[in-house]
């Protein structure tokens, strides 16, 4: 292999070592999985199966950078990560004690199942960041066969798991099932379930599309993340049983957490 | 799902002209404006044959000096995307070509035919006991495998790195040269009784050895598909895990609706 450039050729050498300084350590997500993600990961198994008792103190920063062979830096953005995922807890002269354990999985799943997205959604929470006067359309794709709806309720949200945002979306929603079922119920019910809660239309097909982005100033500023971090988008759009588009969104996820599960065989 | 009302959410006004701060990422900040500005390109926020605000203007938008962002129109100039002229100020051109896409498998016979048209070079062949970091599976493990990693590439563009673990019986049924000249998901298909495949995608970032791998920037996003197959008395017979440039990748799929009860 042609050594492009010293620089990546030393960073990669960095890498390796501290790999082999973790070793014995089962932390080999893959070498592509940022160091924090394998720790939070790790850090989380250790609380799921006690390892890491509820109300113990956990070793110091500097031993568990130790351990891993990384820095305390990388150690402290794992742990601030499960702070606020309500985990553990952080004072001054006591060190980090668990209070709490995991109640969902770490990663965010896709979907591709009505009942899944329906069942999924939920459980979410967030913000209504816009209840929007609808503005420009939405974005078919031309492989789409459909029509749209005479107009459409947009709603953008920033939604969160255990405390932390994770996506946000914008929605189009067929505006005559809001009238029909009243838009105060976008407050108490996820859009999948509003949809389903209406008599008139019903949701019988659809497609999704990821994509991968990078994160710009707006959404990286929504989602607390840095600037041109990897962006998930995820594109949907439902039709009735006239092939009326009734529902689309554009759902843009922090991208460390997100899964997509398929069983192919 | 509960929605609270945001005490602190932004309006809309404030969103569409954030107070970006640059300092929360380590990549340099003409990078990180020429990123933004072309995104701004992309999104059609600045449309083609429009004069963009000018340099003074967006320095003081993003509180960075004049020359910083002098540098980041000159790189998209040298992208062909902007025109910069002395008197009439700085013109949107073109926007960035779409990108080749590479669809990910959303079935086993897509899947099979994931690295068809790609030419690839072989970058490691060797036994092993057992696979390293092997994907959850309740079944059992094969004696040995052989763990082989390629490198695809699109004409001359480098695609996916791929690592695979191959039951080493399996193996022995094939020949040598045609086991190095093959992607292995082939001779999984032909020769394994097939008890489930699962396949999960996941993304992560270049780090060193991948960055240069693949050619692309340390830190740039990946599209990460693990795919393990089990053969007929659950045993891993065959796993994958694919490293690709994530800035090419799709993965389209009908949603599926039970049928529903009238």
């Amino acid at each position: 292999m042609k050594r492009k450039s010293a620089k990546t050729a030393a960073g990669s050498k960095a890498r390796g070592q501290q790999k082999r300084r973790g070793n014995g350590v089962d932390l080999q997500l893959s070498n592509a999985t940022p160091i924090y993600v394998q720790l939070i990961v790790h850090f989380r198994h250790q609380i799921e199966t006690g390892k890491w008792r509820q109300h113990q103190i956990i070793p110091p920063l500097h031993e568990l950078a130790a351990e891993f062979g990384v820095t305390r830096a990388t150690v402290r953005q794992a742990i601030g990560f499960l702070h606020r995922e309500g985990l553990l807890s952080s004072r001054r002269g006591r060190g980090t004690e668990v209070i709490g354990k995991p109640h969902e999985t770490l990663w965010q799943p896709v979907p591709n199942t009505w009942s899944d997205l329906v069942k999924d959604s939920d459980r979410i929470e967030g913000d209504v960041l816009e209840l929007a006067r609808p503005g420009r359309l939405p974005e078919v794709p031309q492989t789409e066969r459909g029509e749209l709806a005479p107009s459409y309720h947009v709603v953008r949200r920033l939604l969160r798991r255990g405390g932390i945002p994770y996506l946000v979306g914008i929605s189009y929603v067929d505006r005559r099932v809001v009238d029909e079922v009243g838009a105060d119920i976008f407050k108490t019910s996820s859009l999948y379930r509003v949809i389903e809660t209406s008599r008139h239309f019903h949701a019988v097909r659809g497609d999704q599309l990821i994509s991968v982005g990078t994160a710009d100033a707006e959404l990286a500023f929504l989602l607390g993340i840095p600037l041109s971090s990897p962006i998930v988008n995820v594109s949907r759009w439902i039709f009735n049983e006239h092939d009326t588009l009734i529902y689309q969104s554009e759902g843009q996820f922090r991208s460390d957490f997100v899964q997509a599960a398929r069983r192919l065989r | 799902m509960t929605f609270s009302a945001p005490p602190e959410a932004p309006s809309l006004a404030e969103l569409a002209d954030p107070m970006v701060d640059l300092s929360t990422t380590y990549a340099p900040i003409y990078l990180q404006l020429s990123t933004l500005f072309r995104r701004f390109i992309v999104r059609n926020q600045w449309t083609v044959g429009e004069r963009i605000p000018n340099q003074e203007a967006l320095a003081a938008q993003f509180g960075v000096n004049p020359a910083t962002v002098r540098k980041a129109i000159s790189a998209l100039e040298t992208e062909g995307l902007v025109k910069c002229s002395r008197r009439r100020g700085t013109f949107v051109i073109a926007k960035p070509p779409d990108a080749h896409w590479y669809d990910i498998a959303t079935s086993w016979s897509a899947a099979l035919r994931a690295y068809d048209g790609l030419a690839f070079k072989l970058l490691d062949d060797k036994d092993v006991k057992e696979i390293p970091s092997r994907l959850r599976a309740a079944g059992s493990s094969a004696r040995r495998y052989r763990r082989l990693r390629r490198l695809y590439r699109r004409g001359r563009v480098p695609l996916i790195v791929e690592d695979n673990y191959l039951d080493d019986r399996i193996c022995q049924k094939v020949d040598r040269a045609e086991l190095r000249n093959t992607p292995s998901i082939k001779f999984v298909d032909r020769l394994v009784r097939i008890k489930r495949a699962d396949q999960t995608l996941r993304f992560g970032i270049a780090d060193g050895e991948m960055s240069q791998l693949l050619n692309v920037p340390l830190n740039a996003p990946l599209a990460i598909v693990h795919l393990s197959v089990d053969d007929e008395h659950s045993l891993r017979s065959f796993e994958s895990t694919a490293y690709i440039r994530g800035d090419t990748i799709r993965m389209f799929e009908p949603i599926s609706f039970a049928k529903r009860a009238k």
